[in-house]
């Protein structure tokens, strides 16, 4: 068996959770003593170019994938200065013993072109070495200044062929970012990807913004800002730069989050003491009000997995446990989802 | 290191400049009692005079926002104040400790915030003047993660403007 096939294996076997017991009919009896975390030994050359400018795009991807997968702790990038075989001879035919030799277990062989449009193009393609099979692979074009992008998703698919798992490469964190002392805090609305790179200050700390969230696209962030001293739920735009208040409440409105399908987001409107969960349709902005309780109800851990329906932090009960509003009868277990 | 330290003397700094000349965002403690010495060359019907003889906050127990008789004791000389002085519309604020969750903080300021406004307003301050704001737990006045710094954090400012 590979070892990049029993990385997976593990891989599954510490997502479950459990030991499966082998059928007593099965051949192959396998004991699992204790867990392998050695990480996979991966070659990932620099990409091919035919231009000056694609061949640095080239270097720079295979230099922003290693770093995302060896970050991860499952893999183990090969040092290039071992390479036996060229770039230029990778791109006619992989030449498994080179790789063998050097203890690479896979290979990561990519090219980039850039076309007449000015888009550049990305292929590329994940080798077993000892099974000397291909794995996976495609391509995919987009701006030359979305080469990080590209870089992501190349390790993203690595690293799902290899464990089984989705990559997380691809993704951007939103914060706030805090700077000063603490009763004089400054803080920003921010942006950086995974690896923090690409960073972005996305209000300038004149006000004051709390608890961004993403929208299910990633293309959106609510968030709470005291822009001219209002504390109001925001949205703002990542694609246009723009940012708009939700709706025209008569009280504070807070502790936003979006729906699944991004059409609606929920919070809290405090108003007279008294604090309540809406909901607003972004499409027909018609909103509706969910809980009718005197008592704190916020954060609402929206649009959890279906059969824990909605819930949120409140003080109806002692203890400020989690409850379900009264909408949604039956058992609530903590529903903090995660999404990847 | 020496960022410790520089905050440190921003902190004191701070400290001294409280100490000389009290202002709203000042954590002098007590429910503003008034200190002969604070008194003299303060313009009465300023809002130095309000923040020095009057008192601005009231404090709150923890996770409650129910005045207690401390507190309805500087409402009362607030009100008192405020239909005086009848030109001042004002902000009450309201603040939490640092414990529990940004969200749940900004929804018990608010209700701090409210309680004051509302025993203002009972008290004859007219409706028109009084604003409420909560920002939670995220402008405390007093550094220290204990109950000496938690019990001035949990406040209700009004803030004249």
């Amino acid at each position: 068996m590979s070892r990049i096939r029993s990385l997976a294996a593990l891989a599954a076997i510490f997502v479950l959770g459990v030991f499966v017991a082998i059928p007593a009919h099965a051949e192959v009896r396998i004991d699992i003593t204790r867990g392998q975390m050695k990480p996979l030994p991966i070659a990932i050359p620099d990409f091919a170019g035919n231009s000056p400018q694609d061949t640095r795009i080239g270097a720079d991807i295979s230099k922003v994938v290693s770093a995302d997968l060896e970050r991860s702790g499952l893999f183990k990038p090969v040092d290039p200065k071992a390479f036996i075989q060229s770039v230029a001879s990778l791109q006619v035919q992989p030449r498994f013993p080179d790789w063998k030799a050097i203890n690479a277990e896979a290979l990561v062989q990519g090219k980039v072109e850039t076309g007449a449009d000015g888009r550049v193009r990305v292929e590329f393609r994940l080798w077993d070495v000892f099974n000397e099979a291909y794995m996976t692979g495609w391509t995919l074009s987009a701006s030359p200044q979305d080469w990080r992008r590209l870089s992501h998703k190349v390790a993203d698919a690595i690293y799902k062929r290899v464990t089984g798992e989705d990559g997380y490469f691809d993704t951007q964190i939103v914060y706030i970012a805090e700077s000063g002392p603490k009763n004089d805090r400054k803080k920003r609305l921010s942006i950086m990807d995974q690896d923090g790179e690409n960073h972005r200050f996305l209000t300038d700390g004149s006000e004051l913004v709390l608890t961004p969230r993403f929208s299910p696209s990633s293309r959106e962030i609510t968030y709470l800002s005291y822009f001219k001293g209002v504390p109001r739920v925001y949205i703002f735009n990542l694609d246009t730069g723009r940012r708009e208040a939700l709706g025209n409440f008569p009280g504070m409105t807070f502790a936003p989050r979006f729906s699944p399908d991004g059409n609606k987001v929920i919070f809290s409107m405090a108003e007279s003491g008294n604090t309540e969960i809406y909901e607003m349709n972004l499409l027909t902005r018609q909103k509706k009000q969910l809980t009718f309780n005197p008592a704190i109800d916020t954060a609402p851990r929206c649009h959890a997995p279906r059969r824990f329906g909605r819930a949120f932090a409140g003080r109806r009960f002692p203890g400020g446990r989690p409850h379900l509003g009264p909408q949604w009868p039956g058992s609530v277990v903590f529903p903090r989802v995660s999404v990847r | 290191m020496k960022l410790r330290f520089l905050s440190i003397f921003a902190a004191a700094a701070l400290l001294a400049a409280c100490e000389s000349a009290p202002t709203d965002t000042g954590a002098k403690g007590g429910a503003g009692q008034t200190s002969p010495a604070a008194t003299s060359g303060i313009v009465k019907g300023s809002k130095e005079d309000f923040v020095a003889n009057v008192g601005d906050r009231v404090f709150f127990d923890f996770d409650k926002s129910s005045l207690r008789a401390d507190a309805k004791a500087t409402l009362d000389k607030q009100a008192a104040w405020l239909k005086a002085y009848p030109n001042y519309a004002m902000t009450v604020e309201g603040h939490a400790d640092e414990r529990g969750t940004r969200e749940y903080n900004l929804a018990l300021g608010e209700k701090r915030a409210n309680a004051v406004a509302e025993y203002l307003k009972a008290a004859g301050v007219a409706a028109a003047r009084v604003k409420t704001v909560s920002y939670g737990k995220e402008r405390p006045v007093a550094l220290g993660s204990n109950e000496a710094a938690w019990s001035q954090n949990r406040r209700g400012v009004t803030v004249l403007n």
